[in-house]
């Protein structure tokens, strides 16, 4: 017969019961969606290195023979190595796309992914192993012939299999404008396949234990000048870029998730709360006739449990599904991945685990204390708590506010437990609001940085190593353009490393470096600037001396450090070609940049990348994170909604009878949805106070633990703070409108007759 | 004197799916400008239609419903509420005062609705309860929050006071000294007053009985010589 009441009960409190089952279900959909999101990311990720056997690291040399190898196979740490002879061709087709060959010793570290075709043999000379996102762009299939031309040799090879490679996961070569796979790709083949019996070895994989940075120096104190430089797995770009989206997709999946759970168990507090004392002589009624303590506890523990129970496991299964559905494609357009399998949502059940448990025991907390008062006292109803004059009532101005003020006053000081929580509630709504429209305008911001405020060329033409200075000049002036330097260093300072851009140009107005505010700032030619990310993670300043190098050389150079500038995406030093000289330093041109729309072809120049193709490039890399906020966005949205209806209701609830007397007395419609209306505002208010800061606050930490080569400061614009304010106040405009009418519609006989 | 009330031919009906439930049926009677009217009778009788629909908290199905010379059968929402703040006082058998205002501020409340200036302290003395102006009404007893809950209904200076089982919620004491307050109201202010009760012992104390049963009334009768309250045996 109780599981009868229970019913009933869910169906005459069906408005909160379904405000709680739709907040438990929304808090561990994010949670659960965005957590899995990240965690399938990690696992594949890992799976797919572990499967491949990915190397730890890559030792380049201009002559990695035998000597070399043995030497790299003789230090301690090293367990495996492997060499190979790597070389960007052009492929004999149409547009002559970009191929990246592998001639290969062996193949048990960083091994070819096989999808369809032979296993990679040896032995084979004629076999070729192709890229199969290439393959597929082009439309090669297994058996076709293909030709390949480098160093001015020709090779002809067939396609013996398909497949992907751990190194290309994420895939754009520097000079290539944009993701599109039918331009470039990579090729494995056995070094019998090289046309000749001496292969310039370039290349060692390696495996080894312990870290990168004892091992890059245990290379450097004993290969001395017979490697060219070491490439630890963290630093190798497709690594690298697959870590950087990671990180940011981690970043969104601890914090905000986190504060959905909680603002989910804070209303489930108040709502069982507020039911149990609801119900308190119905408890007793229970209790004189003979009901145990447990039953009638088991009873209430079952209510809202059973809906959170409900909602958890329908936002455990749907969250991670529907995460996966608008992330997936996204994710498999830009990673070279051969599978991406979800994680499953069961590396979330706890979190439903988590929510039962807490689900029990606010019920049991709630129902304790009534159930353990003598049927005597529950049978009738809570004698109302005496109120006294507080310190500002008892001055004359006090007489002069206006009813609504007074009232609104009292009542917030009578129930001072569920104004706190509705103050909390609306901070963490506030919060939300701030962090996910903060995520949003931040990587807006990232972008308009990079593209508006930094750089300011339409072109920018990639120049072949082997160039004269005469035609670079020559393009130069063709172009009217500005050559630059573009180097990856490694930088130290107090024993920490880190791998940093190095960005060498004269001063322009092509590329105006700011400040981490977005000021544009000028480093004058003898001085050297390093971004404020930097920075950070090496714990340098303006003023100190830092040392580096740039990378595939081993000349160390110390520099003192003029200026910090802010750079959201490239995170390194910048001087000018002057200072670059007088550090003793040399480096042909690696690109000229060019206010105009340059097309055609120039000598010297491998390709031309434009704006819109770096922009699109950009967006495409941002696109499985830009759809995570905008679920974000819109679920911090609904739960803002359910959570202010909620607060709204119990508001209601509670002043339900004084509203239906004050009605009864004659008050109108309009004063007394008012009086509501001024308590949820002034709720709002002093919950948005808090909650702003603190979005800050959350926001801060969130970009703060974003990737190394990320730097944003938080910002909220103005737009979307006022957009957040426009939601919270249409929201609650919306719910006051709706109460107004439960107003109008109260039946004054039933209020008066509650008591009764 | 005049009629302040009239009821005529008064219908409620309320309808629950096919079934049709007639809780006012074809109800007359009159009340005279300060008398002191008890309408009596069992439970389920209809007292509770009755008060709703003279204290403006419903609406008849048919017939006509005259106070103060206003046909209240007529008016709309808007029009309703008017009619109860500045028509009816009314006073309920557990008190409903507002918990969050003080005894004082209860009164001045009625400021809010009424058009005119509300001297609270004075109100408040003529129910004998000056000193506890500042108390909160968890602070007073029973018998207390009901004059304060008088003192609130007077302060609007209705045309008709409606208690609804004014005393059933009180000692015998206290409803006696409650029940004299109302009677004075209607003796020395000229009040009108309309107690709805099941108790028969208020029928010696009043200037007219109307009793109701099954909806309708069963007997109107004229009290020649009420006795005072302070006489009741209880």
């Amino acid at each position: 017969m109780l599981y009868k009441k229970m019913l009933r009960d869910l169906s005459n409190y069906k408005i909160q019961f379904i405000s709680v089952f739709l907040m438990a279900f929304v808090g561990v959909f994010i949670f659960a969606g965005i957590g899995e999101e990240a965690i399938t990311l990690e696992s594949n990720i890992n799976n797919y290195y572990s499967d491949t056997n990915l190397a730890d690291g890559w030792i380049f040399s201009t002559n990695a023979d035998n000597a070399l190898v043995e030497h790299v196979n003789n230090l301690k740490p090293t367990t495996a190595i492997e060499r190979q002879f790597v070389i960007t061709s052009d492929a004999k087709l149409p547009t002559e796309p970009d191929i990246k060959l592998h001639f290969i010793e062996n193949n048990t570290i960083s091994k070819f992914y096989l999808i369809e075709g032979e296993k990679i043999n040896l032995d084979d000379e004629n076999g070729v192993w192709l890229d199969k996102s290439f393959a597929d762009a082009r439309n090669l299939k297994v058996g076709d012939k293909i030709g390949f031309k480098f160093n001015g040799i020709e090779i002809e090879k067939e396609i013996r299999g398909l497949g992907y490679s751990p190194e290309y996961v994420y895939d754009l070569p520097y000079y290539m404008p944009k993701l599109n796979y039918s331009e470039y790709g990579f090729a494995y083949m056995s070094y019998k396949a090289f046309p000749d019996d001496n292969i310039p070895y370039n290349v060692l994989n390696v495996k080894f234990n312990g870290n990168a940075e004892d091992y890059s120096n245990l290379l450097a104190d004993n290969l001395k000048d017979s490697y060219d430089s070491f490439l630890p797995r963290e630093e190798h770009s497709s690594v690298s870029q697959f870590n950087h989206i990671i990180n940011l997709f981690q970043m969104i999946s601890t914090i905000l998730p986190t504060v959905f759970i909680f603002i989910s168990l804070l209303m489930l507090v108040t709502t069982m709360k507020r039911i149990i004392t609801h119900q308190r002589t119905q408890i007793g009624i229970l209790k004189a006739n003979g009901f145990k303590n447990h039953s009638i506890i088991i009873h209430y523990l079952s209510h809202g449990s059973l809906l959170i129970l409900a909602g958890s496991i329908i936002g455990l299964i749907s969250g991670p599904f529907f995460i996966n559905l608008i992330a997936y494609k996204p994710l498999t357009n830009i990673f070279k991945l051969p599978y991406l399998m979800p994680s499953g949502f069961m590396n979330f059940a706890y979190i439903v685990v988590i929510m039962f448990l807490l689900a029990l025991i606010v019920s049991y907390y709630s129902i304790k204390s009534i159930v353990s008062e003598h049927p005597s006292t529950i049978i009738r109803p809570k004698v109302p708590k005496a109120s006294t004059s507080t310190f500002i009532e008892k001055f004359k101005i006090w007489e002069k506010l206006s009813f609504n003020f007074r009232w609104n006053y009292r009542d917030i000081k009578r129930n001072r437990f569920r104004a706190i929580t509705t103050i909390f509630g609306v901070m963490c709504c506030a919060v939300l609001l701030i962090s996910a429209f903060g995520l949003y305008d931040g990587l807006n911001d990232a972008e308009n940085w990079q593209f508006n405020k930094i750089n300011h060329y339409e072109s920018k033409l990639i120049l072949n190593n082997n160039v004269s200075e005469t035609q670079i000049h020559d393009v130069s002036r063709q172009v009217n353009g500005v050559e630059i330097i573009e180097l990856v260093t490694e930088m130290e300072s107090d024993h920490t490393k880190k791998y940093a851009s190095l960005l060498v140009v004269n001063d322009t107005d092509l590329i105006t470096p700011t400040d981490k505010y977005q000021n544009k700032i000028e480093i004058k030619d003898n001085e050297v600037s390093v971004s404020q990310k930097i920075a950070d993670l090496l714990g340098i300043q303006a003023g100190e001396t830092v040392s580096f190098r740039v990378h595939n050389t081993n000349k160390w150079i110390n520099v003192k450090i003029d200026k910090i500038h802010g750079n959201p995406t490239s995170q390194g030093l910048i001087m000018s070609k002057n200072k670059f000289n007088e550090l003793g330093l040399d480096h042909y041109i690696t690109s000229i940049i060019s206010a105009k729309n340059v097309t055609g072809d120039y000598e010297g120049v491998k390709s031309i990348i434009d704006r819109q193709d770096m922009i699109d490039s950009w967006r495409e890399l941002y696109k499985p994170l830009w759809m995570e906020v905008y679920a974000l966005m819109f679920f911090a949205i609904v739960l803002a909604l359910i959570v202010l209806y909620n607060l709204y209701l119990l508001s209601f609830v509670e002043m339900e009878q004084d509203i239906g007397t004050l009605k009864v007395l004659g008050f109108k419609t309009f004063a007394l949805s008012k009086i509501l209306l001024t308590q949820s505002i002034i709720f709002i208010i002093l919950g948005s106070l808090l909650g702003i800061p603190l979005g800050y606050y959350v926001l801060n930490i969130i970009w703060k633990s974003s990737s190394e080569k990320f730097f944003i400061l938080p910002n909220i614009s103005i737009m979307n703070l006022s957009c957040t304010f426009i939601i919270i106040l249409t929201v609650l405009f919306s719910i006051n409108l709706y109460f107004a009418y439960k107003i109008r519609k109260l039946n004054m006989a039933d209020t008066l007759k509650i008591l009764e | 004197m005049y009629n302040i009330v009239e009821f005529k031919n008064v219908v409620k009906e309320y309808k629950s799916g096919n079934h049709v439930l007639k809780a006012m049926n074809n109800v007359n009677f009159t009340i005279e400008h300060g008398e002191f009217v008890v309408i009596l009778g069992p439970s389920g009788a209809g007292k509770s239609t009755l008060l709703n629909l003279l204290g403006g908290l419903d609406s008849v199905s048919s017939g006509e419903i005259i106070v103060d010379g206003n046909h209240i059968e007529s008016f709309n929402d808007n029009e309703l509420t008017t009619y109860r703040a500045k028509n009816v006082g009314f006073i309920f058998q557990f008190y409903n005062l507002i918990p969050n205002l003080t005894a004082l501020e209860n009164i001045q409340l009625m400021e809010d609705v009424v058009d005119f200036k509300i001297d609270g302290l004075k109100i408040l003395d003529s129910v004998g309860l000056k000193d506890y102006a500042n108390q909160f009404p968890a602070q007073l007893s029973g018998g207390q929050q009901q004059r304060i809950s008088i003192a609130r209904a007077i302060a609007k200076k209705p045309s008709i006071l409606l208690c609804d089982e004014p005393t059933g919620a009180l000692d015998s004491n206290t409803g006696v000294s409650i029940l004299k307050l109302l009677q004075d109201l209607s003796n020395y202010k000229n009040t009108t007053v309309i107690i709805v009760t099941h108790n028969e012992l208020l029928t010696e104390v009043a200037d007219k009985v109307i009793r109701i049963k099954n909806g309708q009334v069963e007997s109107i009768v004229l009290n020649e010589t009420p006795k005072k309250v302070t006489d009741l045996e209880w």
